[in-house]
């Protein structure tokens, strides 16, 4: 994201420039907590997810220092050449993603085939609110929205136009998780909807497991992505990003529209199709 | 010297050309809309006697569409590279296989 310090040097004064051991680390804490996650030795999830915040915190410094570690630059070998090395690389990411989500997905719809009662939108056993979420869901697209107004602003150079366009997409991507918190609440303690069978609706169990378990990732995502917006803020207030230096918004963007992308699956398969 | 300033040239026609051909707005009132149709599957399936299978039909295909255009539009590939473009689609054949197996099972 520091293609301008990197083109100077960046303010340590080297010319050449780095690479970073944090990816790396953030890879290590990937494997520990997953790991430990699938075996439930929990000091092996507590490693990883001190390794997390040592890795991105690593991360974050270095840029934020301006020491570039993935340098604007284009692949040179077909089939790919003349293409950002790092939008090419958020794209093969995002497709990691759609494997991740799909399996999740897939997994639901399995569980849902097998489950011995599932609710049908529209009914008063129905325990979510879709009114609610269908609001939740244009917010999202909104900030979509957004997101694409902050790339095309730093595109052209319009810095107060991104200073405002980032705010508001994150302003709105922390509505929709609120939002989603709110829903949670109210469905754990007011509907009995748990990602475990309760005594007071048992037969809400499966559903519970499913709706939490791909709602859940999905928010960790989005929430993930605030963290990236915000640093986005943060830097464009700093007049980081402008015509020559945008990729950094690109790829956090690209980012954000995948999360947008996945709810437009996940909204209809959740809340409005029963079985 | 004129090499720069060619150079500058191109790109100030590239910002004006992407400028014009930003359909923002549009995509979002669009996907507004279909969102709205969605809602209401359930309540007129219920009152009309639409077939869940007709349902999930209708309710995936919008899906399919609002995430096209936001890849299109929002992430730009409409304006990508071919091989870029075509990136995303490869990995959606295993997608449907998976999903279809799920289905099928």
């Amino acid at each position: 994201m520091s293609d301008a310090h990197a083109a100077h040097g960046g303010p340590e004064g080297h010319a050449d420039h780095h690479t970073s051991i944090w990816p790396f680390v953030i890879a290590l804490a990937a494997g520990f907590g997953f790991g430990g996650l699938a075996t439930q030795f929990w000091p092996s999830v507590f490693a990883g997810a001190v390794l997390l915040m040592v890795g991105v915190g690593g991360w974050v410094r270095q840029d934020v220092y301006g020491v570039s570690f993935a340098v604007k630059q284009e692949v040179e070998d077909r089939p790919f050449a003349g293409i950002s090395i790092r939008k090419l690389g958020m794209w093969l990411f995002i497709i990691s993603e759609v494997f991740f989500f799909t399996g999740l997905i897939g997994a639901g719809l399995a569980l849902r085939a097998r489950a011995a009662f599932w609710p049908t939108p529209g009914t008063p056993e129905f325990p979510l609110n879709i009114p609610l979420t269908a609001i939740n869901t244009f917010i999202l697209l909104a900030s979509s929205f957004t997101m694409a107004e902050a790339v095309h602003s730093a595109q052209v150079g319009k810095q107060r136009h991104l200073r405002l366009y980032l705010g508001l997409t994150l302003a709105l991507g922390a509505t929709f998780v609120g939002i989603q918190v709110f829903e949670y609440g109210k469905l754990f303690f007011e509907e009995h909807l748990t990602p475990w069978p309760n005594l007071v609706r048992p037969e809400l169990g499966t559903f519970g497991t499913a709706f939490y378990a791909q709602t859940g990732f999905h928010g960790a995502h989005v929430t993930g992505g605030l963290l990236g917006l915000a640093y986005l803020n943060w830097m464009s207030w700093k007049g980081r990003y402008g015509k020559d230096n945008f990729e950094g918004v690109e790829v956090v963007g690209l980012y954000w529209h995948l999360v947008d992308v996945v709810w437009i699956f996940l909204f209809p398969i959740m809340y409005l199709i029963g079985r | 010297m004129i090499m720069a300033t060619t150079t500058e040239a191109a790109r100030g026609m590239d910002a004006v050309a992407h400028e014009l051909k930003r359909p923002y707005v549009a995509v979002l009132a669009f996907l507004a809309i279909v969102t709205v149709v969605e809602v209401q599957i359930p309540t007129l399936g219920a009152a009309w006697g639409i077939s869940s299978g007709l349902q999930i039909v209708f309710l995936m295909g919008t899906a399919v569409i609002k995430a096209a255009m936001v890849a299109l539009y929002y992430m730009h590939l409409r304006y990508e590279p071919r091989v870029l473009r075509l990136l995303p689609v490869g990995p959606l054949v295993f997608v449907a296989l998976l999903l279809l197996v799920v289905v099928l099972d």
